[in-house]
């Protein structure tokens, strides 16, 4: 993790943002955690902006079909966590 | 790239099994592969293939009883790998482009589908410019849909450290997305 668009830079909201849209998608929120979030959103316009974001991104592998250059990140994948032979290049 | 045409000789046995297995599971197992792979003509032969499999290990009629389900799963994942794996090394070795048209599966293609496809295609483009492991963990929490604690045990790694690259790939992604940015 060298390249500088790596490391954080003036987007606080994206980060928490994407810290947020993990916890929503890894289980059920609790009541307190769904308070929290609202209450993040509501802080600024640039958080809920990064929230929708967020949840834009995640989306966007609803449906992972018909997309050649995703099958062989897939494929590397399993590769590299070992149910399949290394495929890669 | 699979052969179709497969003369297989089944005692009356397996082909019952085999008639079962198929009532039980083929619908799912359509939908399982078709969420996965691209290649909408193959998906009948990678559910043949799984049927095959359990049949060639003689246990699912003994499983038939027990958690069968899970296994049916367990190899489809299997033959989806294989099925992906082929894919790429035939593609790599004929160094033929790939012909969306052909293998993109023609009936569908309402055009959010095609945006989607686009998206989806620059995006994969970004994920390539992620570590290694951060790559590989994004892909198998979102796009394989494992749960997190299963990467990490699939890994060896902490859940806080799975969570963490996923973090760090959302919002590599969210920021390379960003028109502002």
């Amino acid at each position: 993790m060298t390249s500088s668009h790596m490391q954080p830079r003036n987007s606080p909201a994206q980060i928490e943002a994407a810290a947020w849209i993990m916890r929503v998608n890894d289980g059920p929120l609790t009541v307190a955690d769904r308070a929290a979030l609202e209450a993040w959103q509501a802080e600024a316009p640039a958080n809920r902006a990064a929230f929708a974001r967020a949840e834009a991104t995640w989306h966007l592998f609803d449906d992972p079909r018909g997309v050649p250059a995703l099958d062989a990140l897939r494929v590397a994948a399993y590769a590299l966590c070992g149910s399949a032979p290394h495929a890669k290049d | 790239m699979v052969n179709r045409q497969r003369p297989i000789e089944y005692s009356e046995q397996d082909q019952a099994v085999l008639n079962r297995l198929d009532r039980k599971f083929r619908r799912s197992l359509l939908t399982y592969f078709g969420r996965r792979t691209s290649d909408r003509c193959d998906l009948e032969d990678m559910v043949q293939d799984v049927f095959e499999r359990l049949i060639k290990r003689g246990s699912a009629s003994e499983l038939e009883r027990q958690n069968l389900s899970a296994y049916v799963f367990e190899t489809a994942s299997s033959v989806l790998t294989d099925h992906l794996r082929k894919k790429i090394t035939h593609r790599a070795g004929s160094h033929e482009p790939f012909d969306q048209n052909h293998h993109g599966g023609e009936d569908f293609s309402p055009e959010h589908v095609l945006i989607n496809r686009e998206q989806l295609e620059r995006t994969s483009a970004m994920l390539l410019e992620l570590p290694e492991q951060t790559r590989t963990i994004f892909l198998l929490r979102r796009v394989e849909g494992m749960k997190v604690k299963d990467v990490a045990a699939r890994l060896g790694i902490s859940v806080t450290s799975v969570e963490r690259h996923m973090r760090v790939a959302v919002w590599h992604i969210m920021q390379r997305n960003d028109p502002a940015q």
